[in-house]
């Protein structure tokens, strides 16, 4: 019983499945991890009924399985999360949650669907009320509101496609307690996902996908991270990490005091250096995207004040252009709504914060423009076939770098990161990790914000724990390790919450 | 070999197409293969011409422009009255295209910085500019006189008359501005991404407020052109217009979604239906079927454009 | 598009409550002045197209007799913006009917449309008088209904026109006509009496085409025929309007032997004509049309009328009436 499928095979240009084989046991959670472009993404797809495989068969608990489309995927009992998040924001959370199946049988049975929403809230341990509009959510709820909606079903087959890119540890955890429960009463999930350590620490067997085809597969006790690395990337020296080396900090460049806007919950103060990189850790909602929007410029300010040092000369920042103006860059958090120009080129998604520099007198000098980008699209080793190809066409983790180079481009001197790393294959990560040492090593200041605590641990120098909105602590880097900064995160939260 | 067959198709869809209906009426109208109908339709276009130039930039940047029509006879009225009250044709013309400015200015003002939406703002100076050209003309049509027809006096060689050759290089200059400059960019980046653009430091409010002042200015130029042509000025000119501007967009491949789109294609797309119209009206078939006729070719347009795009992945 | 929706709900909603205060505020002034000449009757005039002079005059005229005898009736005039704008003036004839006028004077703007909402108003124990544009007859016997129309005979002066402007060229010259709204009974009127002197006098009908009573549009159409028949020598445009649209044409296309005809006499011909660009047009009164039906309706009211048709003047204009 569970799930066997074999030699599935999908083409589109290019293949994209060669001949996999992958089987599932009821009652064990599978996990599946590659690269992007590896066919993870694609597999999915077709067991849920999204895409069509161009060969080979896919057998559940004993029956063939046929998904022509995504409501015989759902009678036959499969529940995919994907990726991309399929809210509607003008229902609520509770209607939201109980759009694959209402219940009621003429009229909507509200009293119903908000019990069973709220019963799964608090299996998620998800503190939202069931009539909030799922438009006013941020985007870490809306992934929590997206899982919820997925595990309302009762699945015999669970998919779950890079489900915590938007948690954080505390939140992670709380849904691989949910989904160990729902395998043990005989569903079959199968788990995809860039975090690698969740994969190891959830899951009973790991598939490990390059190209389309299942390169290594073995039960997750017999397994470590560097192997898995190793595996998907086909070479192990992506596996270095440099935590010893010691940034030796410049001047303060950025200083915030008692800054406020409407969307923060409390004044916040800090100072940067140039020359070091700085974290922003934090629990979901803890504030630290509002934090970087407010001292960007993108909200206006309520009180308080953001200033850039550079020597003796003092800018004070109160909006989006005089902080571009003065040198200020931003990776934003949600890279496809606010990050990239779809449709568009390389070339104009690269150039497009600064085109002084490619242009005399607002003339554009598009030969001036070319070879700037080729520059950049060597340096930070972009894949992509050229400076013309429409940037949606590069893999996730090519269009982050684009957007670094965006502001390299700029030649900025504070850069502000927001979850640079969402949704990027492991390669990719590490290089924009060693993109990003190389900048403070040349004098900027880098303020990044993540979910993920590892990543902080071992790029920042400082990490800044934000709690309800508070700034709590700042830790150096012989005082930070997980279990200082977790303790700073919830010590505004009362013990009762973090039990 | 016909992959490049393919690609080159693609590149000239619009011109094809073109070239097509062309030679249609070739084989199907007495006369119609003459300088006599080729001069009749460049005596045409240039209103049309300019208020689709105005358009496309709009629909680029993300917005809509349902005014362009009735800003039209606003500034076409602006002209025939000043011209009535003794002012010089110049002075006229420079009134009715600050008119269509200003109409221009206030949809902008309204639609980026009360952040109300375009649609429903222009939709309102349709309305509001319909009337004022109907109140200043005391809604009677205005004889200016063959003064104003200079501008559509053909000149000595070519035949082409000083109205067209001034839309022909306002069309070159918007296509220039729009893929070489800097605010180029900026119109293509607000209208593909606000977010993004505002992240990437552009102020998409104001590049908003420049384009729609922009069209008013053009739909101003358009009412000067109109005039000339009938050397006269009627409140109703123009209505409908915005219907027929936006199709010649989007013939020429213009994204109603903002982000994408070609002056020069759009250009082609209002020769595509000024040539449907003359063609049409010298066969002699029937209003009804004019209409018909047209509305089948926009949908075709867009059903061509939508196979383009997807080639091009 | 469900934010569209939402921001036209939102828009929706001060416009009903603006329109309900205007018409509440309508409803409140008209009882003040019912009780003040509690016996005088009240006359709707219900106009077409106030984007057209001719009707924007023919209202004023109205407003001009009522102001000269405030003491003989109430005026409640309305016009609709252009001709297709059909649904508003079935709207207003309701509005007018809700009102409890005695009589309404209407310029139809289709000739079959408004019968049913006239019916309506008939049934209602209101008076009806139709100028400008004639009802269709057949539609108002199905409706077993009769309703008198004041108004010219739109054939018999396209008939004086046509008939002066061929009489200036040889026999079997090519002729070539510009329609109104083809579904407008002035329109069909019109152009049968433009027909109707061609083959009297002999000429050659190469096309009629309609340009919507629209300058643009005739403009463009006439470009298009000049080509087409190189040999034309007579415009007949069923409004001055087109026939301005058809003079522009003819002289970008360099052309000095072609003769065109208007109908309706407004204004902006007058140059055109003094320069012998535009030969002739029809003058009908149209100002007085309006004056005309309410005293028809007045009649009605009081009782001592039969419900029969009424034929006012039309006069052909040329440039030598101009001078005088």
């Amino acid at each position: 019983m569970g799930l066997q499928i074999s030699n599935l095979c999908k083409d589109y240009a290019t293949p994209v499945l060669r001949n996999l084989d992958l089987q599932v046991t009821a009652g064990e959670i599978h996990g599946v991890v590659g690269e992007n472009g590896a066919g993870k993404s694609t597999l999915l797809k077709i067991l849920s009924g999204l895409t069509l495989p161009g060969a080979g068969t896919v057998v559940l608990d004993g029956e063939p399985l046929l998904t022509k489309n995504p409501q015989a995927a759902h009678r036959a009992g499969i529940s995919l999360c994907s990726q991309e998040l399929s809210l509607i924001d003008n229902l609520n959370v509770a209607e939201n949650i109980g759009l694959r199946a209402l219940p009621g049988r003429l009229g909507l049975d509200k009293a119903l669907l908000a019990t069973r929403c709220r019963s799964l809230l608090s299996e998620l341990q998800l503190d939202l009320l069931p009539g909030t509009m799922v438009g006013s959510l941020n985007l870490a709820e809306r992934q929590m509101v997206e899982l919820a909606k997925t595990l309302n079903v009762q699945a015999r087959l669970l998919l779950l496609d890079e489900p915590t890119s938007a948690l954080n540890d505390q939140q992670a955890q709380a849904l691989h307690r949910v989904l160990r429960e729902r395998a043990k009463s005989g569903a079959s999930v199968l788990y995809v996902s860039h975090r690698l350590n969740d994969v190891l620490n959830l899951c009973d067997y790991v598939w490990v996908l390059r190209d389309g085809e299942v390169v290594h597969h073995a039960p997750s006790g017999q397994l470590t991270t560097a192997e898995l690395i190793r595996h998907m990337s086909g070479a192990d020296a992506l596996t270095q990490r440099r935590k010893d080396e010691s940034g030796r900090p410049g001047p303060i460049h950025l200083s915030v005091r008692n800054l406020l806007t409407e969307k923060m919950q409390q004044p916040v103060s800090l100072d940067c250096h140039r020359g070091e990189i700085f974290g922003l850790a934090g629990l979901m909602g803890a504030g630290r995207t509002e934090l970087l929007d407010a001292i960007y410029g993108l909200v206006p300010h309520s009180s308080g004040s953001v200033v850039l040092c550079r020597g003796e000369e003092r800018i004070a920042l109160s909006s989006v252009n005089a902080a571009i103006r003065s040198g200020v860059g931003m990776v934003p958090e949600n890279r496809a709504s606010h990050g990239i120009f779809a449709g568009l080129a390389v070339a104009f998604n690269t150039t497009i914060a600064e085109l002084g520099r490619i242009a005399t007198r607002h003339l554009l000098k598009p030969r001036r423009e070319k070879a700037a980008v080729e520059k950049l699209i060597q340096r930070l080793n972009i894949k992509s076939e050229g400076v013309d190809q429409p940037i949606e066409a590069l893999s996730g983790g090519n269009q982050q770098k684009v957007i670094l180079a965006r502001w390299l481009h700029r030649e900025c001197s504070l850069l502000l990161l927001d979850e640079p790393t969402r949704g990027v294959d492991v390669a990719a990560k590490l290089a924009i990790h060693d993109l990003l040492r190389e900048l403070r090593d040349q004098g900027l200041c880098v303020v990044i914000a993540s979910s993920e605590l590892q990543e902080l641990l071992t790029l920042c120098d400082r990490i800044a724990v934000m709690s309800s909105g508070q700034l709590v602590r700042t830790f150096d880097r012989d005082e930070f390790n997980q279990d200082t900064i977790l303790a700073a995160a919830f010590s505004t939260h009362n013990s009762a919450q973090v039990a | 070999m016909s992959s490049m067959l393919l690609r080159w198709l693609n590149q000239y869809l619009v011109l094809i197409s073109l070239l097509l209906i062309l030679a249609t009426f070739a084989l199907a109208a007495e006369n119609f293969l003459s300088f006599a109908t080729f001069s009749a339709i460049l005596n045409q276009l240039p209103a049309l011409t300019l208020v689709t130039v105005g358009m496309t930039f709009v629909l680029i940047c993300g917005g809509i422009d349902l005014s362009v029509g009735s800003v039209l006879a606003l500034s076409s009225a602006v002209i025939g009255i000043s011209v009535a009250a003794g002012f010089s044709i110049p002075v006229a013309a420079l009134a009715g295209v600050t008119a269509g400015g200003l109409a221009g200015l206030v949809n902008g003002l309204l639609g980026s910085y009360l952040r109300l939406p375009v649609f429903i703002v222009t939709l309102g100076m349709l309305e509001a500019a319909r009337g004022a050209a109907y109140l200043i003309t005391d809604s009677q049509t205005v004889y200016i006189g063959s003064a104003i027809q200079g501008l559509v006096q053909p000149m000595s060689w070519l035949g082409l008359t000083p109205a067209f050759i001034s839309a022909l290089v306002i069309v070159v200059v918007a296509h220039f501005v729009l893929t070489s400059t800097v605010f180029g960019r900026h119109v293509i980046a607000v209208g593909t991404n606000p977010e993004a653009a505002r992240i990437s430091g552009i102020d998409p409010k104001r590049t908003l407020l420049v384009v729609l002042c922009l069209s008013g200015v053009l739909a101003g130029l358009a009412g000067l052109m109109n005039a000339a042509y009938l050397g006269s000025t009627d409140p109703n000119a123009g209505s409908g217009l915005e219907l027929a501007a936006i199709a010649a967009a989007v013939i020429g491949g213009t994204s109603l979604m903002g982000g994408r789109g070609s002056i020069f294609s759009a250009f082609i797309g209002v020769l595509i239906i000024a040539v449907l119209q003359n063609g049409l009206a010298q066969i002699g078939v029937s209003e009804p079927f004019k209409r018909v006729v047209t509305g089948v070719v926009i949908v075709l347009a867009v059903v061509l454009d939508r196979w383009r795009a997807d080639r091009s992945f | 598009m469900i934010i569209v929706t939402k921001s036209l709900k939102d828009l929706a909603r001060p416009l009903i409550l603006v329109s309900a205060l205007l018409l509440l505020g309508g409803c409140a002034d008209t009882s003040n002045e019912q009780n003040q000449r509690a016996t005088s009757p009240k006359i709707a005039l219900i106009m077409k197209s106030m984007a057209n002079e001719f009707f924007v005059n023919m209202q004023r005229s109205a407003e001009a007799h009522q102001a000269a005898q405030p003491e003989l009736y109430t005026l409640v005039a309305n016009g609709i913006k252009n001709e297709s704008d059909l649904a508003q003036q079935v709207a207003l004839v309701d509005q007018m009917i809700a009102l409890g006028v005695d009589a309404i004077v209407i310029a139809p703007a289709d000739s079959r449309a408004l019968v049913p909402a006239l019916v309506r108003a008939l049934q209602a124990g209101i008076q009806v008088v139709n100028i400008d544009n004639r009802l269709a007859t057949e539609v108002l016997a199905e409706y077993d209904v009769q309703i008198p129309y004041i108004g010219p005979s739109n054939r018999e002066g396209a008939r004086l026109v046509a008939e002066y402007v061929l009489a200036k060229h040889e026999p079997a010259s090519e002729v070539f006509i510009l329609e109104g709204i083809p579904t407008a009974a002035n329109a069909k009127q019109r152009k049968a009496g433009f027909e109707e002197a061609i083959a009297t006098a002999g000429m050659t009908l190469v096309d009629s085409q309609s340009a919507a009573w629209d300058q643009t549009q005739a403009a463009q159409v006439t470009a298009a025929v000049l080509n087409r028949y190189p040999n034309l020598r007579i415009i007949l445009a069923a409004n001055d309007n087109m026939a301005l649209g058809a003079a522009s044409a003819v002289n970008l296309a360099d052309r000095t032997d072609l003769s065109i005809a208007g109908f309706d006499n407004i204004s902006a011909v007058h140059p055109l004509m003094r320069e012998g660009r535009i030969d002739a047009t029809v003058e009908q009164y149209g100002s007085q049309f309006a004056i005309f039906g309410i005293e028809f309706a007045l009649e009605m009211i009081a009782g001592n009328v039969q419900m029969t048709d009424r034929t006012t003047a039309v006069k052909l204009v040329t440039p030598a009436d101009l001078d005088q």
